[in-house]
């Protein structure tokens, strides 16, 4: 629980389960984390309690953490409960274990994601899975659920893993991506796949266009995303050309009538 | 430009500002400031920009200020340059000298830089060239004419460094041959000291037809340079790393882009040379890259005048600078040479001279290749020795050579290497095992040489009319006046003209 209303961003790496499993209270409270350039400690700025939970171990943060950032880096184990909003980079470069968020999340939600789960019940910012600008390994594996809306290069980069987001995505959705699932059940943005070269994207909702550097290639009856089998039918685009890619896109035909004109593209 | 294409090379590599220091970022591509504590704190105090195109030169000094500690200079880019292309296809030796003081003078230069004389001309037309006997378009000149006239004004105007070339079809299987040609195409006009330097030899040694058949032709470069003095060479040893490609070779560079499949900047093709760049990694597994990281080293254990072969990277494009106490570990031990090459590509093992390679460099051999050779090149005449006038910039290390073995205790001399145990500039101590203490300003070396006063107006002022008609600036303000530079230095060259 937050002390006092941060007024600079606040850099928590070292909120981990892993890092706090089997310390007291008293070591906890002397990790080290940055309130913007100074260096202080979790318990100057949280207040901290133990309790028992199921699974072990538990981090549970109440409360306004949206200026924090960098929680759950690189966790491998043990569940990270966010009772409130949450900054960027939360659970970066993770490798197991799971993060639930009651309210938002900031940018770069599980940015480099090697395993384990994200959940998240509110909105979420851009770049989700995404690695930092100018690196070429995205999302690997692991899967990540999003209730609400995102941003924009939604799986920029990913190689591998899963995606859910049950509202609305904004623009360059699968940007550069190279493996993996990509699953949205609300509207998209423009420019979905674009730079694609493999993996799949699901799109239930209206997207406005799709990039000329995509062909059509088949109407499917059903698409399978995870154990599920979703009814179409959806059109199904390969691409991006531009990049020789193997990439497809199913655009649910029922919200998307404007793409009808394509069907005579079809032999 | 190399540090705006790669933000991922700033986040991986950091220094947070201390008492001293300013911070900075950047592995490949260091930021300036970092750059100046790296060196110095490896114990190198004169550091020299192989390539600077004229019209960003204002900018490339501007860098080089903000370098502290070390001594420095660069080199302006000529050898794509539409004045020495149209002087050299008329004959107009003097003019051209003429304008290439000038042009030294005007980019506070320090030497003539010539990257793929011609090739960079073509390349704004999508083209390249791969002979130095094709005519470059729109000129009428071959890329041997070039070589050979700037070589010619390079004697005439007395200039302390010789040519420095990064020759043509770099980075290509079978390059060895055009690189020999280069290389003899100017003998005839040898006089004792080189005349031309081969830049980054490394890249520009290769066998082979193709990257399945590539192997070292390091051997027959290096019987060359034995036997000819006009020829000096720097290695451009490649470290199995990450990269940065940075060079003028617009074609080639865009090449690699190709192949390597990553980003590519591209910049200055509609101004008087060109630039690319690409992130690269040279991999121990790869069979191309096992070839090209024994190349270097072949030409350093092969040519036997250590005063005509130097010890680079070519940072940043075959590995940083911060190698090199790894490639001088390579060097003097066989061992640290044979614990490397285990690792690399099998195939690439049958394709090089390497294992067969006996011998270790010395420590005088080491002192040479990396700072007295240098400097004697470079005519810095106060630089490169410790006799009496020598700059006091003096690097201490922190082992015993007599009761260190080189070739044994490579690790001990290759980390003693990394951070000297202090560094003097100019009498000051700077560095003390890897601190820096103080950051003076160096000084920017360049070259002033007098041509006779009726040819430089004449060449004056037909310049100023082509300026007034291509250049998208004003004459004066193409001009880096002296007072830009932090600490200037200016190094009279002998004319002889008219």
């Amino acid at each position: 629980m937050p002390k006092f209303p941060f007024k600079v961003p606040v850099e928590a790496e070292t909120i981990t389960p892993d890092n706090f499993e089997g310390k007291s209270l008293e070591e906890i409270g002397g990790f080290e984390v940055w309130e913007g350039h100074s260096k202080v400690c979790i318990k100057d700025l949280f207040e901290l309690k133990e309790e028992s939970s199921e699974i072990s171990p538990t981090v549970e943060l109440i409360g306004d953490f949206s200026k924090v950032r960098l929680i759950g880096k690189g966790m491998g184990k043990g569940v990270i409960m966010v009772k409130g909003s949450v900054g960027m980079h939360l659970g970066e470069r993770m490798c197991g274990g799971r993060i639930v968020v009651e309210g938002s999340v900031g940018s770069w939600l599980g940015g480099m994601m090697k395993d384990g789960m994200i959940e998240v019940f509110g909105d979420v910012g851009d770049c989700v899975g995404a690695p930092y600008r100018g690196g070429v390994k995205g999302m690997r594996g692991g899967s990540i659920i999003v209730h609400g809306n995102a941003g924009y290069e939604l799986g920029y980069r990913m190689r591998d893993g899963f995606i859910q987001v049950d509202g609305n995505v904004g623009q360059f959705a699968g940007a550069y991506m190279g493996g993996g699932t990509v699953y949205i059940k609300g509207q998209v943005g423009g420019r979905l796949g674009a730079c694609m070269r493999d993996g799949r994207i699901v799109a239930l909702g209206n997207i406005p266009s799709i990039l000329p550097s995509f062909t059509i290639d088949d109407i499917r009856a059903t698409v399978k995303v995870g154990n599920e089998r979703i009814k179409g039918p959806f059109y199904l685009f390969q691409g991006d050309l531009n990049e020789a890619g193997n990439g497809r896109l199913f655009i649910f035909k029922d919200s998307n009538t404007h793409l009808s004109i394509f069907e005579k593209y079809l032999e | 430009m190399g540090r705006l294409l790669r933000p991922e090379d700033h986040l991986r590599d950091y220094e947070v500002k201390t008492r001293v220091t300013r911070s900075g970022v950047g592995h490949t591509v260091p930021s300036t400031f970092v750059t100046g504590y790296r060196y110095a704190r490896m114990g190198y105090t004169t550091v020299i920009e192989p390539a600077t195109p004229p019209l960003k030169t204002r900018h490339t000094h501007h860098e080089l200020n903000d370098t502290p500690i070390v001594d420095k200079a660069c080199f302006p880019l000529v050898g794509n340059n539409w004045f020495v292309m149209k002087y050299l296809s008329r004959g107009m030796f003097e003019e051209c000298a003429a304008y290439l003081a000038w042009l030294l003078k005007a980019t506070r230069g320090y030497a003539l830089k010539v990257v793929n004389p011609g090739g960079v001309e073509a390349w704004g037309w999508g083209g390249n060239i791969d002979s130095i006997d094709d005519v470059v378009p729109n000129f009428g000149i071959t890329p041997r004419e070039i070589i050979r006239g700037l070589c010619r004004i390079n004697l005439m105007l007395g200039l302390p460094h010789a040519v420095h070339l990064h020759a043509t079809r770099i980075g290509t299987p079978g390059n060895f041959i055009v690189t020999l040609q280069s290389m003899d195409c100017v003998k005839d006009l040898a006089w004792g000291k080189p005349i031309v330097h081969i830049t980054h030899c490394q890249f520009n040694a290769y066998g082979g037809e193709g990257w399945v058949t590539i192997a070292s032709e390091a051997d027959k470069i290096a019987r060359y340079v034995n036997s000819h003095s006009h020829v000096s060479i720097d290695i451009g040893q490649v470290i199995f790393t990450d990269v940065t490609t940075m060079t003028a070779d617009g074609p080639n560079q865009h090449r690699l882009h190709l192949l390597s499949g990553n980003k590519w900047a591209s910049a200055d093709v509609e101004a008087e040379t060109a630039a690319g760049i690409v992130p690269f990694r040279f991999k121990r597994k790869s069979r191309a890259h096992g070839v090209q990281w024994a190349i270097g080293l072949e030409l350093a254990l092969l040519v036997n005048d250590p005063w005509r072969v130097y010890l680079t990277t070519d940072h940043p494009n075959g590995g940083p600078f911060t190698a090199y106490p790894r490639v001088i570990s390579w060097l003097i031990s066989r061992e640290a040479r044979e614990r490397t090459l285990a690792k690399i590509n099998n195939v690439a093992k049958r394709r090089i001279n390497l294992p067969s390679i006996d011998r270790e460099y010395d420590l005088s051999e080491v002192t040479v290749v990396t700072r007295a050779g240098t400097a004697k090149s470079l005519g810095l005449k106060s630089k490169g020795h410790l006799g009496v006038g020598a700059d006091a910039d003096i690097s201490v290390y922190a082992f015993n050579p007599n009761e260190v073995d080189l070739s044994r205790d490579y690790k001990k001399v290759r980390k003693a290497f990394r951070r000297a145990s202090y560094t003097v500039k100019a009498g000051c101590l700077v560095a003390k095992d890897g601190e820096i203490l103080q950051q003076p300003v160096g000084r920017t070396y360049w070259v002033e040489a007098d041509t006779p006063k009726d040819l430089t107006d004449t060449m004056l002022s037909n310049i100023r009319e082509k300026f007034k008609e291509y250049y998208t600036l004003e004459f004066e303000n193409y001009q880096v006046g002296e007072d830009e530079l932090a600490v200037s230095a200016p190094v009279p060259a002998t004319p002889r003209l008219g």
